[in-house]
């Protein structure tokens, strides 16, 4: 691919940051939760 | 030389072996479970046995009921919506992989495809947990300034049902836009800058047209895998997030309609078949028209 000028390239990595957020976002509650106890009472 | 004739014949013996199992596989695993349940869907139950006299009843119902076609039209909406979202973020994170230099391309095309490699329930059930009341959305929200209180607008109704199977099929549309976009011929790139035209325009005259067939084929794969989806509409979905993957659920489980259940699959795939038809048709005359 054609090298692209900088704003639009700025934009495109933030669109793909977006996503890879909004993927990994799922992954990481129930491995964060995993290191926590429910303390009954 | 005999001995060369009879290895020869050994070796035809065992092409044709393969490839009759190549043809017998697909056969016996998808044609055949298909046709069955076209056989069945002719079926009726009688006091939860099913009476194998061919009728058309079925059909009928799913046609004349009220609830049927318009959870079925809905489901449709619904995962049109979810393509296009899909679509909406792949296609500039596919773009950027394509613009990145050697190994960073695919280890960042890895990495937004490891999150595949998780638990689907899992990933639903951390989802949930996001879009509730007390989750990250509304929170972020609320922090912004744009909601003045948690809504319940993001979980357990159609919304939910749509945030959700956007962000569990965003990796199934990625991977065929970016392909699409690695194949476009840097030629052609390279004669669009010779000839003056701007990024912008060298971005809707070429790139864009080339790679529209990956689009047609994304947005028709995560159209088909969300039409056949009935574990997310279950689980974030609640009362008024309906779908016709959860009628069907119902119909083999708790209804135990099969023959029903049946005609309800029979219509589903025919709108999957035709999805895939269109996004075929679609990519095809798109890709060659340039």
């Amino acid at each position: 691919m054609s090298a692209l000028p900088r704003p639009s390239t700025i934009f495109l990595a933030a669109i793909t940051s977006l996503v890879a957020v909004l993927l990994y976002r799922p992954l990481f509650v129930p491995i964060v939760s995993s290191f926590f106890i429910i303390s009954h009472g | 030389m005999s001995g060369a004739g009879s290895t020869h014949a050994a070796e035809r013996r065992l092409s044709q072996l393969v490839t009759v199992l190549a043809f017998a596989l697909p056969v016996v695993f998808v044609l055949v479970p298909l046709a069955i349940f076209l056989v069945y869907s002719f079926f009726s139950v009688d006091q939860g046995t099913i009476v194998h006299s061919p009728t058309l009843r079925n059909y009928v119902r799913f046609f004349t009921d009220p609830i049927f076609l318009p959870v079925f039209w809905n489901t449709i909406v619904l995962c049109v919506s979810v393509a296009v979202i899909c679509i909406l973020l792949a296609y500039p994170a596919a773009y950027f992989l394509t613009t990145l230099k050697g190994r960073w391309r695919y280890a960042l095309l890895m990495l937004l495809l490891v999150p595949l490699l998780m638990s689907y329930v899992i990933k639903i059930y951390a989802i949930r947990s996001i879009l509730g009341l007390n989750g990250f959305l509304n929170k972020a929200l609320v922090a912004l300034g744009i909601l003045d209180q948690p809504s319940t607008l993001f979980v357990f109704n159609m919304n939910a049902i749509l945030l959700t199977l956007s962000l569990l099929l965003i990796p199934f549309a990625i991977l065929p836009i970016f392909l699409s976009l690695e194949r476009i011929p840097q030629t052609l790139l390279r004669a669009s800058d010779d000839l003056g035209a701007s990024s912008l325009q060298t971005f809707l005259r070429i790139t864009l047209p080339l790679s529209l067939p990956g689009v047609a084929s994304a947005a028709s794969f995560v159209f088909v895998l969300a039409i056949g989806d009935f574990l997310t509409p279950q689980m974030v979905g609640g009362i008024s997030g309906f779908t016709f993957g959860r009628i069907l659920y119902s119909q083999f489980g708790t209804a135990y309609n099969w023959p029903f259940g049946a005609a309800l699959s029979v219509a589903l795939a025919i709108v999957v078949i035709a999805a895939i038809l269109i996004g075929e048709r679609f990519g095809r005359s798109r890709g060659t028209s340039v």
